[in-house]
């Protein structure tokens, strides 16, 4: 039985220095852009095919995502999580683990931020705050320790059981809720809001921004640092990259799966902290639109480079903050967000060199 | 080499061309070239019908890439290939087994996770309706089974066979596609000594059928022992091909090995310092657990280079894992300045002085995607001046790797180039600066001019000399006998996992030890 | 055997055959050698064209065969991705969840112009089929009996898939292709196609089991119906190590449970708890597949140098 390997073919930043011939290298570009060419499309089509106006779509939805400061606001407190959780997944990606768990660290760490939140209360403000993220991030690294152990040890494949560990998570996180931190006065499965002075303050009137998204770009910089300038960085690509070479230049490749795991575990743990601090002021049951699994597509889509994350997370951002937007100018539902991203994601990593006509393109170049 | 390449001794069936019944197989001027590599320098060869026939030759003589060629794996350059004196082109082994001609590979191509009986007939399951007619298939199994006098329990998993009985089921699969000309390549290098004979007796009967039979080998022990015609092969050509009987094991070790071999320089004698390397029977399993390195014992003293000569396969890929620390051996101790490692970490090893040139350098001795720096570096990521705090000082690791680059001449790029862009004697002189910028205590040396152009060679023979000087104690690896025995100043050989022989380097020559390797001595 | 039993039992039939039928095809993609996380997006489409078809011609059958035919589509779609357009499995099978559940989500308030739940005019669900005899038979007879054609169906496909893999032709091609393709290719089988075929299967049955809960179920179509049962048959199949039975007994005790859950609520045992356990045994048997194979290597290095 074939093995479910961890060939995304995501070529990792620094790796495409040399391009085997030019037809590949005027392919490069076209296969960032590529899948968001594609989504468009394929949603135009959409459009088109239920007697809507495609292009006046994109254009409100350009203006409710881009169009004036509160919606660029809400477009980054939309970009957030997908921006963390996008990070998280790349630190596993680079250093050869298929993590796909980050949805389960964002549950895990959003439930304990929420519960630092209600609980400690007699905490100030900005200690709260700190011990509710630091709570956060513990909670996701644990929650990813448990995959990470079993490869380390056992070389148990990581992806299954990272999968499987998010709907883990998920329904631990709402048994939780729903058993032993219901809201008292409230039907639905929440739980209590967290304090007041818990709240990250909004930035901008008018809009959810916080210094969430501050953060996040925060822990965007220390990706980048922990990957050109830390020497536990350099360690995660090597064996990333060739973990023979690794092992023979004395690199511990059980220290740095378990490494990689607990940072990606750490940081989406913080987003979802990020998101119940920012946002949701409390845990609700079944919150995720999926935040984690976008991570994934976010990661891909920016071939593990910070920049290209970044730029994809905002994609994503935008793409979630204009389509809630125009649910409320139009009858569109939200759903096409949904339709968009999934063909990013089949687009992002289908290689577009192996169609016929492209190879053919490719000899004559 | 002036040899006859026509056999020698050939049955004369007549006086006359027009009666001599032409030989089963024929190839003339096969020519196959690998980028900068001649493979095969236009082969001239003959195989008579039914027999077995032994194609010998150091690695990289050329022998696989010719059956290669046979069996439709590979497509020639140039050359002819004739069965029964018909010219025929085969571009696929599927073409290759229309016409009768079958292959064992070293790596046998079998589903483990199936049933003998069904990787039999893998391909062309025969069915009556919609099943798998069963019956049918076992019947005409057992029917190749008693052909070869051998027996199999049909319904087993592959996974429960035992490496010899994959063998012969691999056999069976070429007679069951009606294979009449079977080829081997190397089979007996995973066989215990037992199975080997099993498989002798196989190959003798089916030879007495008929049937025949060309089998690649390095031991010429084999050779002698069922081989009727045996053709030597160095680099891309034929050299010899004669009967085996009456012929001499001596004569052929010379054929295999070139007497283009000139006395070398020897070095400066340098008195050997202390033991630096003390290996006491060591026992070494491989990942299918099998037994490859049997109590192996030898020392290695400091500026001293010790040689192993050993035909691939022999035990030394294992005992160089379980030196630089990537295998544990299963019994035995090893020694480094007299403290226990044999269980110590690579980095820990790294640290007390050893240092590895691996053999596979693309995959191991350096990180191809990564720049040239980044390949310089690992080793000493702990040093204070480079990265500290576990953050790394980029500017002193790009002087750092200047540095290197400039001293061991490595040409091709600068720090940041990628690694991928380098040459293969470029990329080895990077491997051998991250390993010997700093002369090693121990230093193991697997292959490390392989696939290097001449002006590298050189410089990795100077460095080794050097470093030697230095008071490195080395293991050097080669299959280059010239090399090794130029290069040493003592020399083991391994054989099926044994060190057979300790020479100074005054009592080795290339015939002496090619008949060591070979197991013929 | 008290009632409550009996009548979990007699309901967990009905309940249990979406997740059997789609276990019985992600085992066949298994063994092909594609991990399938899509069966849910097929499944929610095979549910989607059963009610439409059936709806537009009154015949429950024709939506089956149509939520077949529209399965096993998507799946050869999906399947070119990955063989020849060389997506990875994983991310591509998330990609096309999101898709699926998206183009559902956006087709159901635009085309049909309805929130939730589609219920055409016209709809006809699957009749159930009463086995005479069997089902006087006091306590068995509820759980045996009167259910509708595809629950029996689903009981087949185990007999029918295990036949398939393990005594027909095609089936041990299929398992040579995923065990060790490249030995495969050699000995001449045509092993893109085969995997592209085993991927058409687990869609097909996954369409199957769309429109048994779709027309077999309920009689309606709403977007969340499969409410995750793709993973729970992606986790029978780890379950069961891609064989039949094995992966049967995961499907049925899996569905049972996801059944009782919602019983058992009310009783005290957290639902979530219950839904939980599939997701859990897999990662504990993949762990102790694991632990087996390091213990084997081992022991075999141990005999080998004493």
């Amino acid at each position: 039985m074939s093995q479910v390997t961890a060939e995304t073919g995501i070529p990792v930043a620094g790796q495409e220095t040399i391009a085997p011939s030019r037809g590949l290298q005027l392919l490069r570009p076209l296969q960032l852009a590529g899948p968001f060419v594609v989504a468009l499309i394929v949603g135009a089509i959409v459009l088109v095919a239920s007697g809507r106006d495609a292009v006046g779509t994109y254009w409100l939805l350009l203006q409710q995502s881009l169009g004036g400061p509160t919606e660029i606001a809400n477009t980054l407190v939309a970009a957030t999580p997908v921006l963390l959780t996008g990070l998280a997944t790349a630190i596993a990606f680079r250093s050869g683990m298929f993590n796909v768990g980050v949805e389960g660290s964002l549950y895990v760490g959003a439930f304990a931020a929420a519960w630092a939140g209600f609980t400690l209360t007699r905490l100030p403000g900005p200690l709260l705050i700190l011990v509710a993220v630091v709570l956060a991030g513990l909670a996701g690294a644990v929650w990813a320790l448990i995959p990470g152990i079993l490869r380390a040890q056992w070389r148990v494949d990581e992806v299954v059981t990272t999968l499987m560990l998010n709907y883990v998570a998920i329904l631990l996180t709402s048994w939780l809720v729903n058993y032993f931190f219901l809201a008292p006065d409230i039907a639905n499965s929440m739980s209590p809001l967290i304090a007041s002075h818990a709240q990250l303050a909004r930035l901008l009137p008018r809009s959810q921004l916080t210094i969430a998204f501050l953060l996040a770009l925060v822990v965007t910089f220390l990706y980048a640092y922990l990957f050109n300038r830390a020497t536990i960085g350099y360690q995660l690509r090597m064996t990333g990259l060739n973990p023979r070479f690794a092992r023979a230049v004395g690199i511990n490749l059980g220290r740095a799966i378990i490494v990689a795991f607990l940072l990606s575990g750490l940081i989406g743990g913080i987003a979802g902290g990020l998101q119940i601090l920012g946002v949701n002021y409390r845990f609700i049951d079944h919150f995720s639109p999926g935040y984690g699994f976008t991570g994934i597509a976010v990661a891909l889509l920016g071939r593990g480079h910070p920049a290209g994350i970044l730029l994809a997370a905002l994609f994503f951002g935008a793409l979630s903050n204009g389509g809630a937007m125009i649910q409320l100018f139009s009858d569109i539902p939200l759903d096409l967000i949904n339709i968009l991203q999934g063909v990013v994601m089949i687009f992002a990593v289908i290689e577009l060199s192996r169609l016929p006509f492209v190879r053919r393109w490719l000899q004559r170049a | 080499m002036t040899e006859d390449p026509r056999v020698a001794g050939a049955p004369s069936w007549g006086a006359s061309a027009s009666t001599v019944a032409p030989p089963r197989v024929r190839i003339r001027g096969l020519t196959k070239r690998y980028g900068g590599i001649l493979a095969n320098d236009g082969v001239d060869l003959e195989i008579p019908r039914g027999g077995i026939h032994a194609i010998v030759g150091e690695n990289g003589a050329g022998k696989t890439t010719l059956m290669r060629a046979l069996y439709g794996l590979v497509e020639p350059d140039s050359g002819v290939i004739e069965l029964d004196g018909v010219p025929v082109r085969i571009s696929t082994p599927a073409q290759a087994i229309a016409r009768g001609i079958g292959m064992v590979h070293q790596r046998f191509e079998l589903v483990e996770q199936l049933s003998a009986l069904e990787n039999l007939a893998l391909g062309d399951l025969p069915h009556r309706g919609w099943m798998f007619d069963r019956n049918a298939t076992l019947v005409r199994a057992r029917e190749i089974a008693a052909q070869l006098g051998t027996t199999m329990d049909w319904d087993r998993l592959v996974a429960h066979l035992t490496v010899g009985a994959r063998q012969r089921l691999e056999i069976t699969r070429l007679l069951y596609r009606d294979a009449d000309i079977l080829i081997f390549d190397e089979p007996t290098s995973v066989l215990t000594p037992q199975e080997a004979d099993d498989l002798f007796g196989v190959l003798r009967r089916l030879a007495g059928q008929g049937k025949t039979i060309i089998f690649i080998t390095h031991k010429l022990r084999e050779v002698f022992a069922i081989a009727q015609q045996v053709t030597v092969m160095r680099r891309g050509r034929v050299v010899a091909s004669l009967p085996t009987k009456g012929s001499d094991p001596q004569r052929l070790a010379t054929l295999i090995v070139g007497e283009q071999f000139e006395r070398p320089v020897r070095a400066t004698a340098i008195r050997p310092g202390k033991p630096v390397l003390e290996v006491d029977r060591l026992s070494i399993c491989d990942d299918l657990g099998t037994l490859t390195l049997r109590q192996a014992s030898f020392s290695i003293h400091a500026g001293e280079i010790v040689g192993l000569a050993g035909i691939e396969g022999s035990g030394q890929r294992e005992l160089v894992e379980a030196l630089v620390g990537l295998r544990r051996p299963v019994t035995g101790t090893i020694h480094l300045r007299g403290q226990p490692v044999a269980t110590a970490s690579v980095w820990d090893r790294r640290k007390r002085g050893v240092a590895y040139i691996s053999e596979d350098r693309d995959a191991e001795g350096a990180c191809l995607p990564a720049s040239l720096a980044e390949n310089i570096f690992p080793i000493e990521r702990d040093n204070p001046s480079l990265a500290r705090g576990g953050r790394l000082n980029l500017a002193a690791i790009a002087r750092f790797a200047r540095s290197i680059l400039s001293r061991f001449d490595v040409r091709g790029g600068g720090p940041h180039s990628p690694a991928r862009a380098l040459s293969g004697g470029n990329l080895q002189r990077l491997v051998l600066g991250r390993e010997m910028q700093r002369t090693p205590t121990l230093l193991i040396a697997a292959h490390p001019t392989r696939g290097v152009d001449v002006r590298g060679i050189t410089f990795i023979h100077q460095q080794l000399a050097e470093s030697r000087a230095g008071g490195a104690a080395t293991l050097l690896i080669s299959e280059e006998l010239g090399e090794l025995i130029e290069l040493s100043d003592r020399l083991l050989v391994i054989f099926e996992g044994r060190i057979i022989a300790n020479l100074a380097a005054g009592e080795a020559t290339p015939e002496r030890l090619g008949l060591l390797m070979t197991g013929a001595a | 055997m008290p009632d409550a039993v009996l009548g979990v039992l007699a309901a967990a039939a009905p309940a249990t055959t979406a997740i059997l039928l789609a276990a019985m095809g992600g085992l066949v993609n298994r063994q092909g050698g594609i991990v399938n996380i899509g069966l849910e997006p097929m499944m929610l489409v095979g549910a989607f064209t059963a009610v439409v078809v059936s709806a537009q011609s009154g015949n429950p059958f024709l939506g089956v065969l149509a939520a077949t035919f529209a399965g096993a589509l998507l799946g050869l779609l999906f399947s070119w991705s990955i063989t020849r357009l060389g997506a990875n499995e994983i991310v591509a099978g998330l990609g096309l969840n999101l898709l699926v559940l998206g183009f559902f989500g956006y087709l159901l308030p635009t085309a049909f112009k309805i929130e939730g739940t589609l219920l055409p005019a016209g709809l006809v669900g699957l009749p159930k089929v009463e086995i005479p005899v069997v089902n006087q038979i006091p306590g068995l007879g509820p759980i045996l009996s009167g259910h509708d054609i595809l629950t029996y169906l689903s009981w087949l496909s185990v007999p029918l898939v295990s036949v398939f893999l393990y005594r027909t032709p095609l089936g041990i091609e299929l398992r040579a292709t995923g065990a060790n393709e490249e030995a495969a290719r050699a000995a001449g089988v045509p092993t893109l196609r085969l995997r592209d075929f085993s991927t058409v299967i687990a869609g097909a049955f996954s369409g199957l089991a769309g429109a048994q809960l779709s027309l077999g179920v309920v009689t309606l179509f709403n977007k969340q119906m499969t409410g995750g049962r793709g993973f729970i048959a992606l986790a029978a199949f780890y379950f069961g190590d891609a064989r039949p039975a094995l992966t049967a007994l995961g499907a049925v005790i899996f569905g049972v449970f996801e059944a009782a859950g919602f019983r058992l609520g009310s009783s005290g045992v957290p639902s979530q708890l219950v839904q939980m356990l599939p997701y859990l045994v897999v990662v504990i048997s993949l762990t102790l597949v694991a632990v087996r194979r390091e213990l084997r290597v081992r022991e075999r290095a141990r005999a080998a140098a004493a």
